[in-house]
C-alpha cells in the first residue's frame, strides 16, 4: 500500500512536470479565465445597461453565474486530465513501460488521477478567486472570504469526486472515453440530477454538490424559489452526510477502476 | 526460471501463439522470428502482461498475470518508440526506477549510474525529444537495467542503430550474458543474435518451430536450400556448367541474361564458381542471394512442422 502511495505520487508529480508544455499551459490559462472574464462582461454590460439593472439582480446572479462557469470549467479540465489516463499511455506507447513495473497500472490510474484534480482545482481556485475579487461589490460586506472558502470546499469535493468517475471511465473506455464522460455529464449527471423525483436525483453528484453548496453559501437563488425547489428534490440531507456519499462514490470508483486496471488485457500490438 | 505448457493466447479469431510448449532455465536465449511471429505476443505472456487463452505461464515459479511483484526481478526493453515530448533522459529513467518501488534519491543515483554505463550519461538532462534514435535505445537499456535485474528482456534492441550503435549493443549484451545473468534477445535479424552466442527459439506463425545451440541451428541451415540470382551473358552455357559441377536443385532461366539457381551445398556452389569463370571464360556480371537465411530457414522450418519434408535431428 506504501509502495503504491509513494508510485502514484511519483506518476503525479512527472505527469503535472512533462505537461508543462506551451499548449497544456495556455489550455489550463484559458480555462481559469473564462469565468471571470465572463462575469466581468457581464457586470460590465450591466453598469452600462440602458434598461438599468438593479444591484439587487446583480447580486442573486453573480454567484450563480460563478458556480455555473466555474463547475462547466472544472467539469471540462477533469476531462481533459483524467479520461486519457490509459489511452495517452496506449498512443504514447509508454504503457508497456510502465505496465512491466510492479504496481505500475494502478500506480498510472492512481498517479493520473491526483494529478487531474491538482491541476482542475488549481485552475478552479484562480476563476474562484478572480471571480470573488469582481463580484466583492455585490456581496455583503465580510461574505467575500465565506464566499471564497465555501466554493473552494464545494469545488474541491467536486473534483474529488467527478475526478474518479472520468478516470474509471477513461479505464473502461479507452478509445471513447472523453464520449463517455461527456454523456455521463449531460446524461447522467445533469439529466438525471434534475429529474423531479425524491430518490432518483439523488444518485447524481450535482445534487449532492447542491445541497452543500445551499448549506454553505445560504440560499443565494431568488428568494420565493426556495419552495418549488424543495418541492422537485426534497430536503437534503446533513452536510456530513453529502461529503460521506461524495466520499464514498469516490472511493468507490477508484476501487473499480483500479481493480479494472490491473485485470485488463490491453493490447498494445497485435503480432499475429 | 521460464515455463510454457501447451499456452495459446488468441485475440479473438488472430492466434498470437500456438501451443507453445518450453522450459527456459538461467542462459542467454535468442528469439527469433520473422515480423509479426509471435515474439512480442511471448514476451507479454512471460511478463503477465497477456493471460494465455489456453495453458499456463510461470515466471520463476510463479503466474505472472497474478504476480506483479515478479516484474521486480525483470528488465524490460521493448521495441517500441518512447514518445515523452518534455521529460529528460534522467527524468524519465528515475521515474521509470521509482515504479520499482525506490524512493526518489535511491531512484535518482540508480538512474545516473545506469545512464553511465549505457554512455548517455552526457546527455541525460537534455530533453528526450532531442535525442537521436540511438541514444533513445541506449535509454531504453539504460530503464531496463537500472534496477538491476536478473532477466533482462530485449525485444529488437538493434532497431535503427547505425553499425557503431550494433557493435556497442553486441559487446553491451555479451557483457551482461557473461555475468550470468539471464538474457532473452528477440530479433528478426540471426546475425545480430548470433554474435551474442544464445541457445536460439525459432518462433513463426505464433508456433515454435525449433530450439537448440547455434552449432544446431547451423545444421538446420546448412541444410536448407540457398536460392541465388546469376546474371552473365552466356546463361545457357553457365547453366550446364553449374549443374555438371555442382548439386543443383533447381535452375529457371529468369531472363535472357539472368538465372535462378537452387542448391542445398552452398559452399560448393561458391567453390566452383571462381573455377568455371578462370577456365571457360564465363562472364558473371552479378550474384545476389534472393532471401537472406533466416526466411529461407523459417521456410524450411514451416514446411517441416507441416510434414511437407523430412527432416531428422531437429529439437
Amino acid at each position: 500500500m506504501k509502495n503504491i502511495l509513494q508510485n502514484a505520487i511519483a506518476t503525479c508529480l512527472y505527469e503535472i512536470r512533462s505537461s508543462f508544455t506551451i499548449q497544456r499551459t495556455s489550455v489550463s490559462l484559458v480555462l481559469a479565465l473564462f469565468p471571470p472574464t465572463m462575469l466581468g462582461l457581464l457586470i460590465l454590460g450591466a453598469r452600462f445597461s440602458r434598461a438599468g439593472v438593479s444591484n439587487s439582480i446583480l447580486q442573486g446572479f453573480t454567484p450563480l453565474l460563478t458556480i455555473t462557469l466555474t463547475g462547466l470549467v472544472c467539469l471540462l479540465s477533469l476531462i481533459l486530465w483524467a479520461t486519457p489516463n490509459v489511452s495517452a499511455e496506449l498512443e504514447g506507447k509508454s504503457w508497456v513501460f510502465i505496465a512491466s513495473r510492479p504496481g505500475g497500472r494502478i500506480s498510472i490510474f492512481l498517479g493520473k488521477y491526483l494529478a487531474a484534480i491538482s491541476v482542475s482545482f488549481t485552475i478552479c481556485i484562480i476563476a474562484i478567486s478572480l471571480c470573488t475579487f469582481l463580484i466583492n461589490s455585490q456581496l455583503p460586506t465580510g461574505d467575500a472570504v465565506k464566499f471564497w472558502i465555501s466554493l473552494s470546499g464545494l469545488f474541491f469535493l467536486a473534483c474529488l469526486a467527478y475526478g474518479g468517475i472520468f478516470s474509471l471511465l477513461g479505464v473502461l473506455f479507452i478509445k471513447r472515453a472523453m464520449t463517455f464522460s461527456v454523456g455521463f455529464v449531460i446524461g447522467a449527471d445533469l439529466i438525471m440530477g434534475s429529474v423531479p423525483g425524491v430518490l432518483m436525483n439523488k444518485f447524481s453528484i450535482r445534487y449532492h454538490l447542491q445541497e452543500i453548496s445551499l448549506v454553505w453559501l445560504g440560499w443565494f437563488l431568488p428568494s420565493n424559489s426556495e419552495t418549488g425547489y424543495r418541492a422537485i428534490f426534497g430536503e437534503g440531507y446533513s452536510v456530513t452526510a453529502h461529503i460521506l456519499i461524495i466520499f464514498g462514490v469516490t472511493l468507490v470508483t477508484l476501487c473499480i477502476g483500479a481493480w479494472a486496471i490491473v485485470n485488463r488485457e490491453y493490447i498494445t500490438a497485435y503480432e499475429a | 526460471m521460464i515455463e510454457l505448457k501447451n499456452t495459446t493466447k488468441l485475440y479473438k479469431d488472430v492466434i498470437g501463439v500456438n501451443d507453445i510448449c518450453l522450459n527456459l532455465q538461467a542462459g542467454t536465449y535468442g528469439l527469433l522470428g520473422p515480423n509479426g511471429s509471435g515474439k512480442t505476443t511471448l514476451i507479454n505472456l512471460i511478463l503477465g502482461q497477456l493471460k494465455p487463452t489456453i495453458g499456463s505461464v510461470t515466471l520463476f515459479g510463479e503466474n505472472p498475470w497474478k504476480k506483479s511483484k515478479l516484474l521486480r526481478r525483470i528488465g524490460l526493453c521493448p521495441s517500441v518508440e518512447i514518445n515523452y515530448p518534455k521529460a529528460t533522459g534522467l527524468e524519465w529513467v528515475t521515474y521509470m526506477v521509482q515504479l520499482h518501488g525506490f524512493r526518489f534519491m535511491e531512484a535518482e543515483k540508480k538512474a545516473k549510474e545506469s545512464l553511465d554505463f549505457v554512455g548517455l550519461s552526457h546527455a541525460m538532462n537534455r530533453p528526450m525529444r532531442n535525442y537521436s534514435l540511438g541514444m533513445r535505445q541506449r535509454a531504453k537499456i539504460g530503464q531496463a537495467i537500472a534496477h538491476d535485474p536478473e532477466l533482462l528482456i530485449l525485444d529488437e534492441p538493434f532497431n535503427g542503430l547505425d553499425p557503431i550503435g550494433r557493435h556497442e549493443m553486441s559487446v553491451f549484451l555479451k557483457t551482461w550474458a557473461s555475468q550470468g545473468k539471464g538474457l532473452i534477445l528477440a530479433s528478426h535479424i540471426l546475425h545480430e543474435v548470433e554474435a551474442i552466442n544464445p541457445s536460439f527459439l525459432l518462433i513463426s506463425g505464433g508456433r515454435l518451430l525449433a530450439s537448440g545451440s547455434p552449432a544446431e541451428v547451423r545444421n538446420i541451415l546448412a541444410d536448407t536450400p540457398y536460392e541465388l540470382t546469376m546474371r552473365t551473358s552466356t546463361p545457357k552455357q553457365l547453366a550446364t556448367l553449374l549443374i555438371e559441377h555442382c548439386e543443383i536443385e533447381s535452375l529457371k532461366f529468369t531472363s535472357k541474361t539472368e538465372i535462378l539457381l537452387s542448391t542445398r551445398s552452398a559452399p560448393q556452389l561458391f567453390k566452383v564458381i571462381p573455377e568455371i569463370i578462370h577456365q571457360h571464360q564465363i562472364s558473371i556480371t552479378a550474384i545476389r542471394s534472393t532471401d537472406d537465411s533466416l526466411n529461407t530457414l523459417f521456410s524450411m522450418l514451416m514446411k517441416l512442422h507441416r510434414g511437407e519434408i523430412m527432416q531428422g535431428g531437429l529439437s
